[in-house]
């Protein structure tokens, strides 16, 4: 008996041993957003995010010990931004990335490239990958970033909690009518919101339309004189990195002093998690709803 | 012959400390472990990682530099480059094509680039070819024409491009080798050979037809023959490079200048010579890219062109004293 | 020719040309005929039988189609009717590396001043009978050495060809064409441009070329007086129309002369050669 549990365990640590990758004791296998189907170890204890959004999200899930490796553009919570730093979204460095000895790797569809998730799956490395185009996508990966770091039940939660959440807000500014916004992106050159991303669906939840909503692209860019004659009721700056444009910046802008939301500074500034698809969108939704319909929130309704 | 020797075995030692230097430090024991066969992180690294990366970088800057020489010697420009024209242009058109409708399938890229690169070298020689004979300055003429129309597709393009994608294409636009994972490198390397053995046929013709084309042809070389072939291996060379890596530049247009000032005009020296030392220049110039700020990746068509500025106006300067 | 005098009845005809003509299209610069405006010109129709041994000089006023009889003669030019054969062998039909090793071309308005040692410019002549990878070999070697030799250029075999004086350019292109060991020799103006001396140094090693290793030769020659001393027959051309063939002393004729050129002269004889002379009537007062 001893002599055959011997052999059995040094068989055992020998397999385990094999590799750094080997995935003898994967007990999962989920489908990614691309369809691929990925052995996932049972409770990765090294993982690495290639997105901001995803950091956040392990952060909220509550396993930000176990993460590795960040990109340089990782940012919050502040404890994320002290994780190794693998490089950026598009440009990954592998060699960082593969002496981590990662045993679960995330992407985004949107925001990496596909050549980089092909190179780390030849190396034999988990990864999985996460759609983040639209506003109930973001529910879906708390979902399965859940299920695929071992804490299900806490994603589903946090899904269900964002799913309440926006629906609330969206009961409250229901019977008003939908704000005209324009959501500025960045501004030289002027990038806004068009149709069918997670800022038109959250713009949508919040009781307002992006001016642009009828374009068919995605950010589509506005000239001065279309805006002008929309004449949105709110202008809406999501700030990001290296973009927090002020009031007065706006003003300088030729022709936005005649708009009428600038005169009556109906101008309504988020900061950068709103343009990030992740757990604090709740958050803006919410604020820009209150902001855009003050009104509809006057009673005190939850 | 004794020189290419000693080339290629400088090449054979920039390639070791290639290996050497990245994002990730190894030590001496590491690397020979890694080589007789022991697997681990470092052998992972190694030969994953780092030297399809080199090997790439030996054959696109290669190829460069043998299209570099050859267009010079084609369009009698000593200012010719791979890219003027409009290769790489075609090549760009193409990757973004695929970014924008098959952003999820990798590997494309490079066949789409590929193909656009072909589709353009085949338009320009057919705007190229009057009265019967490919003509240098109508080839010249039509090639910087495409390249700017192209240009103009291409910026018109970026403008409809999602943040991802459009950064994705400027890193390409700039040249780099970060791409090398969606890349085949076995049809690059047997491509290259390929192109570069035909190249290095010509030799002996474009040495006569740098006298001019009239007494080239007197002295028995079949003009008309030697260009299309000198084409042909020039624009697939360079196909295939900003296929693989995007358009990096300096390589085509400084690496035969500098073989020339060192081994003279006579190309079937400097044919082979110029792939030697472009493939020396790019491995050292992606060595730097990923290293130097790591774990960021500068891409190479930067540092190349950080290197090659000042060298460029060193010899224009020095070939006016001439 | 057929007004020749055959005195050697056995004379071996090398190069032949018969019923050739040849059209432009359009106005197109052709060689030294660089100011030709006329939109149409016509070549010929003309027949020239030459032997081995045999030197012809083309003169004629400028845009008469000199160039262009040469490059047809040489065969890097089709006809549009009637054939030039050298040898038996249609010229233009000839790949040109075959071509090569029977015809050589001397021009002189080649782009020369290039860093170029003269030795591996005279090595390029040799193109047509080297290896698919160019490498030379011991006959190139002998061969360049001796044209160096013949054209008195062996002490500035290692110079660059743009740091020796014109005539000696132009006598490494003679020996580079030397070197295709050619049958029929094509000479363009090559006397142009260079001073007197090698003037004649050239046309004499032309001579011996000539009559040492039995080449036919053909220049086309601006000089009448030049072409009288050195040459073996003229062929004078106007307007794509040849005027007369023959010896010297049948072409170089008052009414034909005037005829070519507009210009009054009188012809007589070299006292010292024997050959005849073309000299202006009228020279400052008309």
């Amino acid at each position: 008996m001893t002599l055959k549990r011997c052999i059995a365990l040094g068989l055992l640590l020998l397999a385990a041993n094999a590799s750094a990758a080997n995935l003898a004791n994967a007990a999962n296998v989920l489908t990614d957003h691309f369809g691929r189907r990925v052995s996932i170890p049972d409770h990765p204890k090294r993982i690495i995010s290639l997105a901001p959004s995803l950091t956040e999200t392990l952060f909220a899930l509550g396993v930000g010990d176990r993460v590795v490796g960040v990109t340089d553009y990782c940012d919050y919570p502040a404890e994320a931004s002290s994780r190794p730093k693998i490089g950026g979204m598009i440009n990954p460095n592998l060699e960082r990335l593969a002496a981590l000895h990662p045993d679960l790797v995330l992407i985004t569809k949107e925001g990496n490239r596909r050549d980089t998730l092909n190179a780390i799956e030849h190396l034999n490395i988990p990864i999985f990958a996460i759609e983040t185009a639209r506003l109930e996508d973001i529910s879906r990966m708390f979902r399965d970033v859940g299920r695929a770091i071992g804490k299900a039940a806490a994603g589903a939660s946090m899904a269900a909690a964002l799913d309440q959440r926006v629906a609330r807000v969206h009961s409250a500014v229901a019977g008003q009518p939908a704000r005209r916004v324009l959501m500025v992106v960045w501004l030289q050159p002027m990038v806004t919101v068009g149709h069918g991303t997670f800022l038109s669906d959250m713009l949508d939840r919040a009781g307002a339309v992006s001016i642009a909503d009828t374009e068919s692209q995605p950010w589509p860019k506005l000239s001065v004189e279309e805006i002008v004659r929309s004449d949105p009721d709110y202008i809406v700056v999501t700030r990001s990195p290296g973009f927090a444009p002020t009031r007065d910046d706006l003003l300088k802008l030729p022709g936005w002093r005649e708009l009428t939301a600038v005169k009556q500074d109906r101008i309504v500034n988020l900061p950068d998690a709103a343009q990030r698809p992740g757990p604090r969108i709740g958050d803006m939704v919410e604020t820009l709803a209150r902001a855009l319909h003050s009104s509809a929130f006057a009673e005190g309704k939850p | 012959m004794i020189v290419c020797g000693t080339l290629l075995g400088l090449l054979l030692l920039l390639v070791l400390v290639a290996l050497f230097v990245g994002a990730v430090p190894f030590t001496l024991s590491d690397v020979t472990n890694a080589i007789f066969g022991q697997k681990g992180l470092a052998s992972i690294i190694l030969f994953e990682l780092r030297l399809p990366r080199i090997v790439l970088a030996l054959f696109v800057g290669a190829s460069l530099a043998m299209a570099g020489a050859c267009f010079q010697a084609l369009l009698r420009n000593a200012l010719a480059d791979p890219y003027v024209l409009g290769i790489s242009s075609g090549a760009a058109l193409g990757v973004m094509l695929a970014l924008i409708w098959l952003p999820h399938t990798s590997g494309v890229q490079a066949v789409f680039g590929l193909f656009g690169a072909l589709a353009t070298t085949g338009i320009v020689y057919m705007l190229g070819f009057r009265h019967g004979r490919l003509m240098s300055h109508s080839l010249l003429l039509a090639g910087v024409i495409s390249a700017s129309f192209l240009s103009a597709v291409i910026v018109f393009l970026m403008t409809a491009m999602n943040s991802r994608d459009l950064r994705s294409i400027t890193y390409w636009l700039m040249g780099d080798l970060s791409y090398y994972t969606g890349v085949p490198i076995g049809l690059v390397i047997a491509a290259v050979l390929a192109a570069g053995a035909l190249a290095w046929l010509q030799a002996p013709s474009l040495n006569a037809m740098l006298m001019g084309e009239q007494e080239a042809l007197a002295m028995g070389v079949d003009v008309a023959r030697v260009k299309l072939l000198t084409y042909l291996a020039a624009s697939t060379l360079t196909a295939v490079a900003v296929a693989a890596a995007g358009s990096i530049g300096f390589i085509g247009l400084l690496v035969p200048h500098l073989v020339r000032l060192v081994f003279g005009n006579d190309y079937r020296i400097l044919l082979p010579t110029s792939a030697l030392a472009g493939a020396a220049v790019l491995v050292l110039a992606d060595t730097l890219a990923r290293s130097i700020a790591a774990p960021t990746e500068l891409p190479v068509g930067a540092v190349t062109a950080v290197l090659g500025a000042p060298l460029f106006i060193y010899l224009l300067r020095r070939s006016s004293e001439a | 020719m057929s007004n020749l005098d055959t005195t050697a009845t056995d004379r071996l005809v090398t190069l032949e040309a018969r019923s050739l003509e040849f059209k432009y299209k359009q106005a197109r610069p052709s060689g030294a005929d660089r100011n030709e405006r006329q939109t149409a010109f016509e070549l010929g129709p003309l027949s020239i039988e030459l032997a081995s041994k045999e030197f012809l000089a083309i003169i004629g006023p400028n845009g008469s189609g000199k160039s262009t009889l040469l490059n047809l003669l040489g065969g890097l030019v089709t006809p549009s009717s009637g054939r030039v054969s050298f040898g038996g062998a249609e010229l233009s039909s000839l790949l040109p590396r075959e071509r090569a090793r029977r015809v050589a071309f001397v021009r002189q308005d080649t782009p020369l001043a290039f860093p170029i040692k003269v030795a591996q410019f005279v090595m390029l002549g040799r193109f047509a009978f080297a290896s698919p990878l160019g490498f030379e070999n011991a006959k190139d070697r002998e061969m360049v050495n001796w044209a160096l030799k013949a054209t008195s250029l062996e002490r500035l075999a290692n110079r660059r060809l743009d740091e020796i004086s014109g005539g000696e350019r132009q006598r490494a292109v003679l020996a580079r064409a030397l070197v295709q060991e050619p049958e029929l020799m094509l000479l363009d103006e090559p006397t142009a441009s260079l001073d007197l001396n090698f003037q004649v140094d050239l046309l004499r090693l032309v001579r011996t070329m000539v009559e040492d290793h039995g080449i036919t030769a053909v220049a086309v020659m601006h000089e009448l007086n030049l072409a009288s001393e050195f040459a073996d027959y003229l062929l004078l051309l106007k307007n794509g129309r040849v005027l007369q063939t023959g010896l010297p002393a049948e072409v170089l004729r008052r009414d034909l002369l005037e005829d070519a050129y507009g210009v009054q002269v009188a012809i007589d004889r070299n006292p010292y050669s024997g050959r005849p002379r073309v000299s202006l009537m009228a020279g400052r007062n008309p």
